[in-house]
């Protein structure tokens, strides 16, 4: 394990606002330049973005951005300060006349703890900050980290806040952390010796194919980037679903994150644990936790347990821990950690 | 700058908004005689494909203006895909922002997203 290097373990903020009826559009009429000061705060930038008529995809120098009518997703890696963004987000939001409704900052164990700065050094200290940023009209709120005892290491930490005590959110979201890729694999995501003709779009687009992520879902739209001398990072657009993926591909804190927003109706070749399983595989990584929070009434057993069947099945990853919470206004969230079968 | 904009878009002179290297279609009738009138000439056609409610389309803007007056050779049209709906149809223009290549009236590339650099790369290949 390596000193220090990369942190590639992202901090995730959603924000969610009551729909407008005289404003479809929502948060997507934000300008730009704002958005552009907000992201500067956190400290990074856009690299590429697209949109279709559902929402608008941003790909950030350090991770993803996604702005929906009454919805944003800010995910961010490195030693950003991601939780300085919300008070200028509620702002603008309500320039626009939206109201806030539910929050929700999660994330995993950085692996270089002590290089984040305050008040990312303690979980305690990030739910004070959020909940001061936050009106008193989200009124029930929740702090959670689930430890897995086979690893105390990779805990999930979750905090929420929301105005209304049921959630109806109906967008299940699956968040995987993978740690300890496998090496081969990882290649794919350095820049080449003499590839300077190519630009971060094309190596982007390059890095895609090379590693199959074109192949997790064929219908999805992908805005890739490569980063010099490594790293990757791609938004997906599939109608009004998101899918992202970041990579920090080093050797000795090698990490991948995959995160997309489904229905639990999907099937087929679309059904939750055939997408994660063709992720996961484009990684084969040594350790893998996965977080799916899933709103209102809508946690299915089945859909966990067919997870870490198919996970099981076709990749030999074995399920060692399984947890689940749950949180007032904002669903149930289910942490499911997974390291190889010995051989 | 306003003093060159007639030489550059020889053909369009009329079309243009001041100072804008880049031709705003408002209609059906305007984009055929466009299309048609380059269908002649080895010029490269650039159509950018961009909506109202595309955040991304308005973040590159200055760019793609950048972009359009340095590379006058080329002709730069804006089309709105909810104003000129079978254009878009035609183009396939659903992830935006998209910048169709056209030569001789056939599409020959496209990029699709604020990505200037891959903009540009395709612009200095296909300009010739």
């Amino acid at each position: 394990m390596a000193v220090s290097g990369f942190e590639g373990f992202e901090k995730r903020l959603e924000l969610r606002f009551f729909d407008d009826d005289n404003n479809p559009m929502g948060l997507r009429l934000i300008d730009f330049e704002s958005l552009d000061q907000v992201l500067n705060e956190v400290q990074c930038t856009v690299v590429s973005a697209v949109a279709n008529r559902s929402f608008d995809a941003y790909v950030l120098s350090e991770s993803s951005l996604f702005v929906y009518p009454t919805k944003i997703i800010i995910k961010t890696c490195g030693t950003t300060q991601l939780l300085k963004s919300i008070r200028p987000l509620i702002h603008l939001a309500r320039n626009l006349g939206l109201t806030l409704r539910a929050c929700r900052y999660s994330r995993g164990s950085f692996i270089f703890p002590n290089a984040q700065p305050f008040p990312y050094t303690s979980f305690k200290d990030e739910v004070v900050v959020v909940e001061e940023s936050l009106p008193k009209s989200l009124c029930y709120r929740k702090a959670s980290v689930i430890t897995p005892s086979n690893n105390p290491s990779r805990s999930w930490h979750v905090f929420t806040a929301s105005a209304d005590v049921e959630s109806d959110e109906s967008v299940v979201v699956v968040e995987v952390c993978m740690t300890e890729l496998d090496r081969v694999n990882a290649l794919s995501f350095f820049r080449r010796k003499g590839d300077e003709k190519y630009n971060s779009d094309s190596a982007g687009k390059e890095m895609t194919r090379l590693s199959g992520i074109d192949m997790i879902n064929a219908n999805t739209f992908i805005c890739d980037f490569a980063f010099d001398p490594c790293g990757y990072s791609m938004n997906g657009v599939d109608g009004d679903r998101y899918s992202t993926i970041h990579v920090t591909p080093e050797d000795g804190f090698s990490y991948a994150s995959f995160e997309c927003g489904l229905s639990l109706y999907d099937d087929g070749h679309n059904d939750i644990s055939e997408v994660l399983s063709r992720a996961i595989d484009v990684f084969r990584p040594s350790d893998v936790s996965i977080a799916t929070t899933y709103g209102g009434e809508d946690y299915n057993h089945e859909v966990t347990k067919r997870v870490e069947r198919v996970l099981a099945k076709k990749l030999g990853l074995k399920c060692r821990s399984r947890h689940m919470d749950e949180f007032p206004g904002s669903g149930t969230v289910v942490y499911q950690s997974f390291t190889p079968r010995r051989k | 700058m306003g003093a060159n904009v007639s030489s550059m878009h020889d053909v369009h002179s009329s079309m243009e908004t001041n100072n804008s290297f880049v031709v705003e279609i408002d209609s059906r009738r305007q984009w055929r005689s466009l299309f048609d009138s380059m269908k002649g000439s080895n010029k490269l056609l650039v159509i950018d494909f961009t909506a109202a409610w595309c955040g991304p389309c308005k973040a590159m803007e200055p760019r793609v203006k950048e972009i359009a007056s340095k590379y006058s050779e080329a002709v730069f049209a804006r089309v709105d895909v909810d104003r000129l709906m079978d254009v878009a149809g035609t183009y396939r223009a659903n992830t935006l922002p998209a910048f169709v290549f056209v030569k001789r009236g056939e599409e020959i590339d496209r990029v699709v997203g604020a990505k200037p650099d891959e903009l540009v790369n395709k612009i200095e290949k296909y300009r010739v």
